[in-house]
């Protein structure tokens, strides 16, 4: 525990005046962010960059760590509210999170998300504080093997994640597989499925085909339906969840905060999989897996835990090496540096009030966003209440407005369109996004990792098998297979007696 | 050539006399004169001056900058080059009278910013800071078709350059990057060598050339970026890695986890002096260092070019910009248009030629 | 047969093949050497292998009951994706400001079934509230059409 001292003097740099209130600035500016859909974490630390400058750097960098955690308490609001996710991470809470709306308890789902996200972000900070150095180069052990193994693991949860139709789930899933493949081949140089657009060289985009298959295809389904006057008629229940509801969420908000952690600390990694594997793991170990999809609670807790305490401990690469897990991070990381800071090991004794004033912010800053959020419940809510006509076009030009802000590149607002129109089809015809997204975000770094293990080992398959924690990897993947196929063909054997 | 040099600075000093005045036009013609007969570039002068004459008149018409410039960035924002460009636009908008603004348009290794660049108008209000790729894509076009050529664009000023370093894991059965390279010439495909850009890129390029030069066979692993090569670098997973800014790697030299074995550019630097250059430990890439040239779409009247030339070298002699290079680990880099000319020449034989040699390669499948 | 399960199917079929198409262009390589197209290829053969199956496994099941018909607003769909279309081309020309208040006033009016006057000013203070917001609390530079806005 010889991190206590320390970390008591990191409060003293934290619980300055002026570092508190670039701390609330950054948690609001970073709430206010996730809210809006399209724009993320990374366009918002981009436009704070040239004002930090000029801030005293501790105070700087207090601030932009704000906006980064920050933002992932903002993601979920939109999705339980209107069905289209502020960000990647919160793209799952839209299954559960929205189906409570409709059934008059936003409130609740809002809350449990705002209580999830504090405590899984509190267990992700001492994580850092106390295991930074250890974790950190326990991270590094993963090579391009590992992450195989790690990707092979995680394309078996996505088979969970399939709804009612396993062939369709898996269409969809290997549809997203192939998106991720657009782009120049890293070996070879090739573009691939580019077509000759520029902007495909770099792969199809997350963010647009996100607000594309969500944002713009939940508009035209509704506009197709016919409008509604608002999205909920009349009934909203209480704003806070009830004892029953934190009977039902405490165990996905540990789970989540678990796995959460474990996928925030591999570079790469990130916090769209964590959100996605606590929900596949929530789903598997209910003991009334038929709630989910219908506004079960532990769909929203999870998946809300798991991707604050995978933020917080993208922290921990990155204080602890230096090293960038995901584009907010590695703009973060140009931060520190463009402040005269490289994160590195000996960070913590070179530049003592710096990081353990930023560990100590982040507890300060967590507590703060637990206190703005909860009663912006009671705010956020009456979003609901605003006639459907009006609250659509301005969903569909923050949209617009994000995903052109980020790169300001016309070619993005396109793939944009293009997916709203997929999706709707895609709704239309009974598929699932879910897999689609989740295997998007896996596919680069699948076939990356396969591809270089085997450049390293000359084409040696073995590669896989004969380092401990690939092999341990893989022989977990292979008994989730097991598990999950086995029910399911059981059901099919009845099925095709008849 | 340093005639012709001479009669235009001489000719530009007179863009501040009254415009369209007889003296003016007098003073210019006479100002050929001589240089024509002293000079075996007496054609080259004769357009010179005319030129800058006919910028004089054209600068006449309305003072530039009349309204905001926008300095077009072809990285990510947030980046080593952002903030470099900020720190210059802070700079160029006080010397200028206007505001500067910065403004990213990344992707498709920068051709997407050189596309709007070689497309935009032509009022000297946008000025875009490329590096080789965008600048003569068409050295590139095996690997990327490019939507423009550099005949679209014209260059300005360079403004910096970006130093690459070799680094190697620590660890390593090697002190220095001839032990390295002697090393690998004992044990073929042994060295776990990453590269941090795609095929074709000016940055695989100088890694190509260097193990061509050193004649080694090494393994080389493809990363999707220089953040992914040192995370690799750190777990042991490759031996070395090269194309990686030295920004990104002094912090883990200095807590020894990493060697930086030796940086590509003409001499050391002053914040890591022990670091060798390429050259000095015997092999020569000869690809020039990377480069960070500002241009302008062809067609942009010569005053508004010669201003914001003239505002870039004097922002650059700013002791404001030098300290905020000096502190941020930017190496100010101030190129007139011959030198650059010079260097868009050197670098187009030698890439070609490189990239020619690229591409007789056997094809691995 | 269902009708509506197998013609989305074949058109899945479809794509798998292009995938398939594309990615044999690409060079596959071998397992041991993956080229830059196996992947891809793989992928495309599982779609035309699953949708293929779905396709099939629907062509032969009793016909479902028929869903009750939602194309009664396909006209409103058309102009939102019309309207969409018409700010990304748009957009960097005529500068925000104009183009937002033009997607907004079609907007509200088609969705709203009020009258343009309330069109209008909705979409006069939205345009206004969101420019505020990036262009002059977040300084994110909003493109400007000639006109300076």
């Amino acid at each position: 525990m010889d991190a206590l001292a320390p970390l008591l003097h990191g409060f003293g740099v934290a619980l300055q005046p002026m570092n508190l209130l670039y701390c609330f600035l950054g948690v609001l500016g970073g709430t206010l962010v996730g809210v809006l859909p399209g724009l993320g974490p990374q366009s918002a630390i981009v436009l704070l960059l040239p004002a930090a400058v000029y801030l005293d750097p501790v105070s700087a960098i207090i601030m932009l760590a704000g906006v980064y955690y920050g933002s992932m308490y903002g993601g979920s609001t939109t999705s339980i509210l209107v069905n289209i996710p502020g960000e990647g991470a919160s793209v799952v809470t839209c299954i559960d999170g929205y189906q409570m709306a409709l059934r008059g308890r936003a409130g609740p789902a809002l809350g449990i998300a705002a209580f999830g996200s504090f405590i899984a972000g509190t267990f992700g900070i001492v994580l850092l504080t106390f295991g930074a150095g250890p974790i950190g180069d326990f991270a590094l052990r993963f090579g391009p093997p590992e992450y195989f193994a790690l990707m092979c693991l995680c394309l078996v949860v996505l088979i969970s994640l399939t709804g009612l139709s396993l062939r369709k789930g898996l269409i969809a899933a290997l549809a997203g597989l192939s998106l991720g493949t657009v782009g120049m081949d890293l070996v070879t140089g090739q573009p691939r499925f580019a077509f000759g657009v520029p902007t495909l060289m770099d792969g199809v985009g997350l963010i647009p085909v996100i607000m594309g298959l969500y944002g713009v295809t939940e508009v035209l389904l509704n506009v197709e339906a016919g409008l509604k006057h608002t999205l909920v008629g009349g009934k909203i229940g209480n704003l806070m969840p009830s004892a029953r509801d934190w009977k039902d969420a405490a165990m996905p908000i540990a789970r989540g905060s678990l796995l959460g952690s474990a996928c925030g600390i591999l570079p790469g990694a990130g916090v769209v999989l964590a959100s996605f594997l606590s929900y596949a793991v929530e789903r598997k170990v209910s003991r009334h897996p038929e709630r989910f999809g219908k506004g079960a609670i532990e769909g929203v807790a999870g998946p809300e835990s798991a991707n604050n305490a995978a933020a917080q401990c993208g922290f921990i690469p990155l204080l602890a090496l230096g090293i960038p897990s995901n584009v907010a991070t590695a703009i973060l990381l140009g931060a520190f540096i463009l402040l005269g800071v490289q994160p590195s090991p000996v960070m913590m004794m070179t530049h003592p009030d710096l990081f353990w004033g930023t560990i100590a912010s982040m507890y300060v800053g967590n507590a703060m966003l637990l206190v703005l959020n909860l009663p912006l419940i009671g705010l956020w809510v009456q979003v609901l209440r605003v006639p459907y006509a009006l609250l659509f076009p301005l969903i569909l030009l923050f949209c617009l407005l994000g995903v052109y802000v980020a790169g300001r590149n016309v070619a993005e607002i396109w793939i944009m369109i293009g997916f709203g129109v997929i999706g709707y089809v895609m709704k239309r015809t009974g598929y699932e996004f879910a897999p689609l997204v989740l295997a998007m975000v896996i596919a680069p770094i699948f076939e990356n990792a396969l591809r270089q293990s085997l450049i390293l080992s000359l084409g040696d398959p073995t590669i896989f098998v004969s380092r401990p924690l690939s092999a341990t990897l893989l022989a977990l993947a292979a008994t989730v297979l097991v598990a999950q196929v086995l029910p399911r063909l059981r059901a099919l054997k009845p099925a095709l007696r008849e | 050539m340093i005639d012709t040099v001479g009669v235009h600075d001489r000719a530009t000093r007179l863009d501040r006399l009254p415009a369209n005045s007889i003296e003016r036009r007098g003073a210019a013609f006479s100002a050929i004169g001589p240089a024509a007969r002293r000079s075996s570039f007496g054609l080259v002068a004769l357009g010179a001056a005319a030129f800058a004459l006919w910028a004089g008149t054209v600068g006449a018409q309305e003072s530039f900058p009349s309204k905001p410039v926008t300095l077009l960035n072809p990285l990510p924002a947030g980046g080593g080059v952002d903030t470099a460009m900020r720190g210059l636009a802070k700079e160029m908008a006080a010397i200028l009278g206007q505001p500067v603004l910065v403004e990213s348009r990344p992707g498709a290794g920068g051709t997407i910013a050189g596309e709007f660049l070689a497309k935009a108008k032509p009022d000297g209000y946008l000025m875009g800071l490329l590096q080789s790729t965008q600048a003569i894509p068409e050295i590139y076009a095996e690997f990327q078709k490019p939507p423009y050529s550099s005949a679209e664009i014209s260059p300005v000023v360079r403004y910096m350059s970006l130093v690459y370093a070799m680094p190697s894991r620590a660890g390593a059965p090697w002190k220095s990057f001839s032990e390295m390279i002697a090393y690998a010439k004992a044990n073929p495909n042994k060295v776990r060598w990453g590269r941090t850009v795609g095929l074709g890129h000016p940055l695989h390029l100088v890694s190509y050339s260097l193990m061509k030069k050193a004649g080694i066979q090494v393994i080389e692993v493809p990363f999707k970026g220089a953040a992914d090569a040192i995370t690799a670098l750190l777990g042991g997973h490759i031996d070395v890695a090269f194309g990686v800014s030295t920004t990104a790697i002094a912090g883990h030299v200095a807590a020894g986890r990493m060697m930086a074995l030796a940086i590509h550019n003409p001499a050391r630097l002053p914040e890591m002096p022990d670091v060798p250059t390429f050259k000095e430990q015997g092999i020569d890439p000869g690809v020039p260092p990377v480069y960070n040239t500002f241009f302008v779409p062809k067609g942009t009247p010569p005053a508004a070019v010669k201003v914001l030339h003239d505002a870039v070298k004097k922002a650059i002699e700013t002791p404001a910009l030098k300290e905020f290079a000096a502190k941020n680990g930017i190496l100010l880099y101030y190129g007139s248009e011959a030198d650059v000319a010079q260097e868009l020449k050197q670098d187009r034989e030698v890439s070609s030629a490189l990239v020619a040699q690229i591409l007789k390669e056997p094809k691995k499948e | 047969m269902r009708a509506g399960e197998v013609v989305p199917a074949l058109a899945w079929t479809a794509i798998g093949g292009a995938i398939c198409w594309g990615a044999a262009g690409l060079g596959l390589g071998s397992a041991r050497q993956p080229g830059p197209g196996l992947f891809p290829f793989v992928l495309g053969a599982g779609i035309v292998l699953l949708a293929t199956w779905h396709a099939v496994a629907n062509l032969v099941a009793a016909p479902a009951e028929a869903p009750p018909d939602r194309h009664a607003n396909l006209g409103q769909v058309a102009m939102v994706v019309g309207l969409l279309c018409f700010f990304a081309i748009a957009i960097e020309p005529a500068g925000f400001v104009a183009c937002a208040f033009v997607f907004f006033s079609a907007m509200f009016r088609v969705l709203s079934r009020r009258g343009w006057p309330f069109a209008v000013i909705a979409s006069a203070l939205a345009t206004g509230s969101i420019y505020l917001l990036f262009d002059v609390w977040l300084r994110v530079n909003l493109p400007r059409g000639s006109w300076g806005l």
